[in-house]
């Protein structure tokens, strides 16, 4: 009996290490930094293998598109306010309203195209396979935030 | 009755046949060997009266007992193991491999909900939509 509980005792230790060594070998550490972080652009960096000059270039074209990024965010806070403006209006016009909804979606639609452009620049200064890789992982969220309202974006903990 | 036919033969007929058999082993001296034997046996009982066994002691008997009645406790671990070396083979590789798997998944597991929170954090800043939700 005490010879079994022994070797089920030194198995267990065996199997801990294992698993133990197969974790480690198959995680990222540097991913995990970096979503423990929060650094996005250290997170790009680390999981699509960026060189310095991939990683340079690449830091440029978000600042360039920073700024049609908050042209784009203050227009569509803009037509959203004037559409709940007349949503709350109880004599508002149906044409206004339409008008409203309209030029909302158009320039959500305006915007979608703007961040997959740019999302594709992005992809075109990386390897054609890590391109590939951050395409196919930011595409369709990107879609997906319009359709479902950035399910996945947990916005309470947003600051 | 037992009897040799004039060819050299030894016959038996089939006339008296239970009397004639026992008439022919007493003459052939049956009862006679029966009574050599009584005298032996008076003599064989006095003979085991008179016997005293006087082994040397075992130091080893209790183990030796022991070992028979349980032979498959080993002396040793190595021995143990020797013993189940099949079974105990099979277990570890599954066990191990049950193991490394499960390290492997857990870690995949994990890099996949970093990657995906990252891909999150990353879109919030591009997307205005998004910003546009979450500024007051």
């Amino acid at each position: 009996m005490k010879y079994l509980t022994r070797t089920l005792a030194v198995l267990a230790l065996i199997a801990m290490a294992a698993g133990f060594v197969c974790y480690r070998l198959n995680w990222e550490p540097i991913l995990h930094a970096a979503a423990a972080k929060g650094d996005a652009m250290e997170w790009l960096r680390a999981d699509f293998h960026l060189t310095e000059t991939q990683y340079a270039a690449i830091q440029k074209l978000h600042a360039a598109y920073a700024g049609s990024c908050a042209e784009h965010c203050r227009m569509i806070q803009e037509a959203t306010k004037v559409r709940n403006a007349l949503q709350a209006t109880k004599t508002a016009d149906s044409a206004a309203m339409l008008a409203a909804e309209k030029n909302l979606q158009e320039l959500r639609t305006h915007c979608e195209t703007a961040i997959t452009r740019h999302v594709r620049e992005v992809a075109a200064l990386m390897s054609p396979e890590e391109g590939q890789r951050y395409l196919a992982l930011v595409l369709p969220k990107i879609a997906d935030f319009d359709h479902h309202a950035a399910p996945d974006l947990k916005l309470n903990r947003s600051s | 009755m037992v009897y040799q036919s004039y060819t050299g033969r030894w016959e038996i007929t089939q006339d008296n046949f239970g009397v004639d058999i026992l008439r022919d082993f007493v003459e052939a001296g049956v009862l006679p060997f029966i009574k050599i034997m009584n005298t032996s046996r008076k003599s064989l009982v006095a003979v085991l009266r008179d016997w005293r066994v006087s082994p040397p002691p075992d130091p080893n008997f209790r183990h030796n007992v022991w070992q028979r009645l349980h032979p498959q406790i080993p002396a040793s671990w190595p021995a143990y193991l020797r013993g189940h070396a099949v079974a105990w083979m099979l277990v570890t590789v599954l066990t191990v491999s049950a193991a490394a798997l499960t390290g492997q998944a857990a870690a995949k597991a994990r890099v996949r909900a970093d990657r995906e929170q990252m891909t999150v954090t990353y879109l919030v800043d591009l997307d205005p939509r998004v910003q546009a939700m979450l500024k007051p």
